[in-house]
């Protein structure tokens, strides 16, 4: 076996490109805990929404529409950071569904109400109002979700394979999370306003500029932190990196919740969340700069053989497992950039073609080849 | 070869299940376990500790405050000069007294208090429709404060409570988000508990709903 296909086969192995998930796997205790949990949580969950929909039903639906198209928008910009698909769709639709509805009614509605409550029996009814969700949110909730993360480790030992997929995985388990809460607080927000629907729009407008530093970036660094705590065969586990990542994630969610009580009635109080927002997206892009360099080697050593039979480019392979500004300066500076998209593209699929076939030489691949051949010809 | 993979994999499981599956798995079972049994529990057999003290002042939404009877512990909301955080205009409070609930929910609502009951009984026939659960309603009469707002109330009988619904209007304070015109606040005040704990209570519920006020 020559050097390249030995880098080829290694690359398949090690990034897990072209595994199935499959959710069904009655060997695998991880999928009934997570059947259990879904139709747990789905059964408290419908509970509120039954509320909701008897009295509410106008906040609830407005909230299901425009949280659904801010969904939507959210599930496209993960995917696109996620360039090469290394979590599959089912997969992350998985997550997706742990985090609206296990994360929320199995773990965090109850735990939540539980640890305020708590907190204002031990500490005073004023001490829960400041610091009462600071300090139980980011505790259960980022367990509730991170638990999900974990299940889904369990569940898909060979996809999940760097803290990349981790961040990845995280960011879907918090997105899900992140927009069942705000439909939830589209209808609670006119159920505490006599039922004025003017409420929604507010909460509506509130949530959708507050949604970037939310939930899907809480668990897309705790995500990440669990893979590195707990370590992949390819990915040696670094316990203090990982660790340290789920607790900065606790503690910005934390920092986040407080930040009124931080901020007290002056009018720097913006200043705090803020301050916040910029720590956590610098932390997300952090981790994010960091772990993907891994999944553009793969693709190198994944595409490397393609380069020596002809079919891709020195200068596409380098474009194709370059970051994203090499891509974006080398499509820019082709003679027909739409045409240099297309070629890429095809090629993306020959490589996902590949690892789905283990590198061996199938009609399929073939077929993938052409493909490329086609879109450079057109 | 697939007997030898089906035998291996059968050898790594105890009734079915694959072993290195049930150490995570059960992590994640345990953890909803304590999150919703467990603290709930705890919490259910936990006392309040910090009962209301005589001259402390409960801020039901920003700029309007109540006195609220000294024993009764206050589960939601802010006592004046207590806490950091803003109390907005729209905000909870509940006072609890052994079985009996005082709950204040305050929000911007410009109409008269029998509008706002009006909206409220609109709203809480919804639910009980929803939830299949009757509670008989008596008539509407009038409710007023020490400092002369007046309010509407009305009694109400369900299957395990009894108890007062009382609407009240309040202009309050000039906020930055009104552009320093005051605003009209919405007090739902709910009551209840069990008939005779309402009674031995009457007393001080009627002097914490006749204490309420606007900050001057």
């Amino acid at each position: 076996m020559s050097t390249l296909a030995a880098d080829r086969r290694r690359a398949i192995e090690q990034s897990g490109w072209g595994e199935d998930f499959r959710l069904l796997q009655p060997h695998n205790l991880a999928f009934w805990v997570y059947g259990v949990l879904v139709v747990a949580g789905a059964y408290v969950v419908s509970g509120q929404v039954s509320i909701a929909a008897a009295a509410y039903s106008g906040a609830l639906f407005s909230g299901i529409i425009a949280f659904g198209l801010l969904a939507v928008a959210y599930l496209w910009f993960i995917h696109y950071g996620d360039r090469y698909t290394s979590v599959p769709r089912n997969l992350s639709a998985v997550g997706f569904v742990w985090g609206a509805v296990a994360a929320t009614g199995a773990f965090a509605l109850l735990g939540n109400d539980a640890v305020m409550s708590l907190y204002a029996k031990a500490f005073g009814a004023s001490f829960a109002f400041d610091w009462g969700a600071a300090l139980a949110a980011p505790i259960d909730e980022e367990l509730a979700k991170g638990a999900g993360v974990l299940l889904l480790l369990v569940l898909a030992p060979k996809l999940i394979r760097s803290p990349f997929d981790g961040l990845i995985l995280g960011a879907f388990v918090g997105l899900g999370f992140q927009i069942s809460e705000d439909i939830s607080y589209a209808w609670i927000g006119t159920a505490n306003a006599f039922g004025d629907a003017r409420a929604t729009s507010v909460t509506i407008v509130a949530r959708t500029v507050a949604s970037i530093p939310s939930h899907w970036m809480y668990t897309g660094i705790f995500g990440a932190g669990l893979v590195w705590f707990i370590g992949r065969p390819d990915a040696p586990a670094r316990r203090r990196l990982g660790g340290g990542l789920m607790l900065t994630a606790m503690l910005l969610h934390g920092l986040w919740d407080g930040s009124a009580a931080i901020g007290g009635n002056s009018v720097f109080g913006w200043i705090v969340p803020m301050a916040v927002a910029g720590a956590l997206i610098s932390v997300f892009v952090w981790v994010y700069d960091s772990t993907e360099p891994i999944e553009r080697k793969w693709m190198r050593e994944l595409m490397a053989p393609e380069v020596a039979l002809g079919v891709v480019t020195p200068a596409e392979l380098d474009a194709l497992a370059g970051s994203r500004s090499t891509l974006r300066s080398y499509i820019r500076t082709q003679p027909n950039p739409t045409a240099t998209e297309r070629v890429l593209a095809a090629e993306t699929k020959l490589a996902h073609q590949i690892a789905r076939d283990d590198g061996a030489d199938t009609a399929a691949v073939q077929q993938a080849r052409n493909a490329v051949a086609r879109a450079r010809s057109v | 070869m697939a007997t030898s993979t089906t035998m291996a994999s059968a050898a790594r499981r105890t009734g079915g299940i694959d072993r290195q599956t049930v150490k995570p798995a059960l992590l994640v079972l345990a953890l909803a376990v304590l999150m919703s049994v467990v603290l709930p529990t705890v919490d259910g057999k936990t006392a309040y500790r910090h009962a209301i003290h005589k001259g402390e002042i409960a801020e039901l939404a920003d700029g309007i405050t109540l006195v609220p009877a000294p024993g009764w512990d206050l589960t939601t909301g802010a006592l004046v000069g207590r806490t950091r955080s803003p109390v907005g205009s729209t905000a909870a409070t509940e006072l609890v007294a052994g079985s009996v609930r005082f709950s204040v929910q305050a929000a911007p609502f410009a109409g008269t208090p029998s509008a706002l009951l009006r909206r409220i009984n609109e709203i809480n026939a919804d639910l009980r429709h929803a939830r299949g659960r009757a509670a008989a309603t008596g008539r509407h009469y009038r409710v007023t404060t020490r400092h002369r707002v007046v309010g509407v109330a009305e009694n109400f009988v369900g299957v395990a409570r009894e108890g007062s619904v009382v609407a009240f209007v309040f202009r309050s304070r000039p906020t930055a988000g009104s552009q320093g015109r005051p605003i009209r606040e919405g007090l739902e005040i709910v009551i209840s508990g069990p008939d005779d704990l309402l009674s031995r209570r009457r007393d001080e519920i009627v002097a914490m709903i006749r204490s309420i006020r606007t900050a001057s």
